[in-house]
């Protein structure tokens, strides 16, 4: 209601009319029935989500997911997976739904030279109007910093100059970027990661205890050879860490 | 071991560690590479200098307490296979398609114009590289073909960091493929390995194809199904033990038990040391502080220990050779700097840029000083060959950031509009 969006309800699959009741008495209960529409539709599930973005021109698809997939599932690639690697809409991921919804305490916004000032404009927006308290904006290091390098070859002093040195480049990025958006809140914490890509924002993202993850839509279309060796986005699907949004 | 070994195993030990950190630091405030002074400091102490001077001390010491020579050896081997556990860990295969066209030409072609010239040259030049035995001409070749399309990643991040240049477009492309590189060369390596006519396979007497089809196997388990069941397992033992000493633990014995598979199927351990190391690198319960103390341990003594002993091992002043040090020299650097020119080229980047690249990915550093100690015990290649592969493994380190400040320099000068400022020197390579 917050958002003033209109809601779409869509189960694929046989025609259940007892089901459609229970929706739609749900929805009432809520105070949604005004603004939403309850879709049966045989099908395959992934055509079905996608032939209906592109009909009602769906801002967000929002859908459960598990936490993680079994062996099998994460290399064939689950509905929920699937639809955050290749529907080509924004998305966001539910691994944990409860009643009442677990606040959203602490948002965690990636950005990356993929479209930032979207990505910011919108997560802080959204991270905002559900009530987040904290918000990290933070970027992967372009490069890692080697560990091994700094350790064999700079003295202390010297690497933590030159961390500090990197850091201020990536940082400058962020604090531009940031500029840009009116009424900026205070809560926001800029942080610079190092590590494998994709694989320190999942880490950094446990490690705060994260209610929500806003991260750019992945740049390219993601095949199995991305599952193999992830990067990026792959390894937060790998192990949904809270829940995911992303945004085109 | 008896109480007289014991006594001269720790003389070694504390001897060889102190030695290399005292050379290690003299090079790092002189702002060399550390691994520019170890290699010197074990010349030093080793039969080249010292043992030439006093070679009754230097064999009291050094030679004479079997057990302790046995007992320093194995440390020397863990050190080897810490090295490639956390050579593999840095490995981030993704950048190769996330960085593009350019990274990817200046990659294979970095590596394929430096593995044919090497390859060409080890088959024609094998007589006059003092080998001998004809069996071991297309094992000697394929490693000289490996030897001069290597590079090494730790010693081009440092050049880069010096640059100011790691976080921009050229830093990130000569990383990336000194990564694929890195990687590369370890499997090819490792098929080097186990063509060799005299190697002893420990499950009888396979083919070469195949232990390449079982290497090949064991590399895609370690990189799928390894890694799913270790984060399930890793998860599991997260919650259970608080510590990331525990997980130094477990991330250790899985490195051993990788170099044992790969031993036992014929390749050296190191490469299963390596696969490990790519696996865990990836893993989401293996977090930044725990690889902190794995890269602070092999960084300050396993590390050293190594290339200290190396001049240990190897004479360098009875084993140099001009005409085989010049004929590597020619051949690494025209062959890399070409490879890396002509990748770039293709990949869209201007002349001055490419020909940074090129000298960027130029620096062989440790990982040929390794790749020639394994060669050399092997009996691929003879002393000599070792002893010009070392040298130019240094020359190469110790150039490489000169020419990339000086090609980027002209670079810049043609890019830079004339009213610039110091900040747009930083944004003219991003």
């Amino acid at each position: 209601m917050a958002y003033d969006a209109n809601l779409f309800l869509v189960h694929a699959g046989e025609p259940d009319k007892e089901g459609q009741q229970q929706l739609e008495k749900l929805l009432d209960e809520m105070q949604l029935k005004d603004c939403s529409k309850v879709i049966f539709e045989e099908g395959n599930v992934l055509n079905v989500l996608t032939a209906l973005s592109e009909k009602e021109e769906i801002d967000l698809l929002v859908t459960g997911a598990l936490k993680k997939e079994t062996f099998f599932k994460y290399y064939s690639g689950s509905v929920a997976r699937t639809l955050a690697r290749k529907s080509g809409s924004p998305i966001l991921l539910i691994p944990d739904p409860s009643n009442p919804p677990k606040p959203i305490k602490k948002v965690v916004i990636s950005i990356s030279e993929n479209h930032p000032e979207k990505v910011l404009e919108v997560g802080i927006d959204y991270a905002q109007k559900a009530g987040a308290e904290k918000i990290y904006v933070v970027k992967e290091a372009a490069i890692t910093t080697s560990e091994f390098t700094m350790k064999r070859y700079f003295s202390e002093q010297k690497s933590e100059e030159l961390k500090a040195q990197m850091d201020a480049a990536e940082i400058g990025f962020i604090q531009k970027h940031l500029d840009e958006i009116p009424d900026l809140p205070a809560n926001i914490e800029m942080k610079i990661l190092q590590g494998h890509s994709g694989l320190a924002l999942v880490q950094f993202t446990k490690e705060v205890e994260a209610d929500l993850l806003i991260d750019s839509y992945p740049e390219f279309k993601l095949g199995i050879f991305d599952r193999i060796f992830p990067h990026d986005i792959e390894y937060t699907l790998l192990e949904l860490p809270c829940k995911l949004l992303l945004i085109k | 071991m008896a109480s007289g070994d014991v006594l001269f195993f720790l003389i070694q030990l504390s001897t060889l560690l102190i030695a290399s950190r005292v050379f290690g630091e003299v090079c790092k405030l002189l702002k060399q590479p550390a691994i520019v002074g170890e290699i010197i400091g074990g010349i030093l102490i080793g039969p080249s200098l010292f043992g030439h001077f006093f070679p009754e001390t230097f064999n009291h010491l050094f030679v004479a307490h079997t057990s302790a020579s046995v007992g320093m050896d194995g440390i020397y081997t863990v050190a080897l296979i810490m090295l490639l556990f956390i050579s593999g860990m840095e490995v981030e295969l993704p950048l190769i398609w996330t960085n593009g066209r350019s990274a990817l030409f200046i990659s294979l072609v970095g590596m394929i114009i430096p593995m044919g010239i090497g390859l060409t040259a080890g088959w024609y030049l094998y007589d006059f590289f003092g080998m001998s035995n004809p069996d071991y001409k297309i094992t000697f070749s394929l490693f000289m073909g490996t030897a001069f399309s290597i590079t090494a990643l730790p010693v081009i991040a440092k050049i880069l960091m010096d640059l100011n240049l790691l976080n921009t477009k050229v830093g990130g492309l000569i990383i990336t493929s000194a990564m694929l590189d890195d990687f590369a060369g370890w499997i090819l390596f490792s098929v080097t390995l186990s063509m060799m006519p005299t190697s002893v396979h420990s499950i009888g007497q396979p083919t070469i194809g195949m232990t390449i089809l079982l290497t090949t196997l064991f590399a895609i388990v370690v990189l799928t199904v390894f890694k799913f069941i270790f984060s399930k397992l890793f998860s599991y033992i997260s919650k259970k033990i608080s510590s990331p000493g525990s997980m130094v633990t477990i991330a250790m014995g899985m490195c051993f038990i990788g170099a044992v598979v790969t031993e036992y199927l014929g390749v050296h351990a190191v490469f299963g040391a390596f696969l490990m190391g790519m696996a865990f690198g990836e893993s989401m319960q293996f977090t930044q502080k725990t690889k902190e103390i794995i890269h602070e341990f092999v960084a300050n003594i396993f590390a050293p220990l190594f290339f200290v002993s190396i001049g240990l091992k190897v004479n360098f002043v009875e084993n140099f050779d001009l005409a085989i040090l010049m004929v590597v020299l020619v051949i690494a650097f025209v062959s890399k700097i070409s490879g890396g020119f002509i990748g770039s080229k293709l990949g869209g980047l201007s002349n001055y840029e490419s020909l940074a690249i090129g000298f960027g990915i130029n620096a062989r550093g440790a990982m040929e000083i390794i790749l020639g100690l394994l060669a050399l015990q092997a009996h691929i290649i003879n002393e000599k060959i070792f002893v010009a592969l070392t040298i130019m493994a240094l020359l190469t380190s110790l150039s490489s950031g000169n020419f990339i400040r000086f090609f980027l320099n002209k670079d810049f000068k043609l890019k830079l509009p004339k009213n610039a400022t110091a900040t747009d020197e930083f944004n003219v390579y991003k």
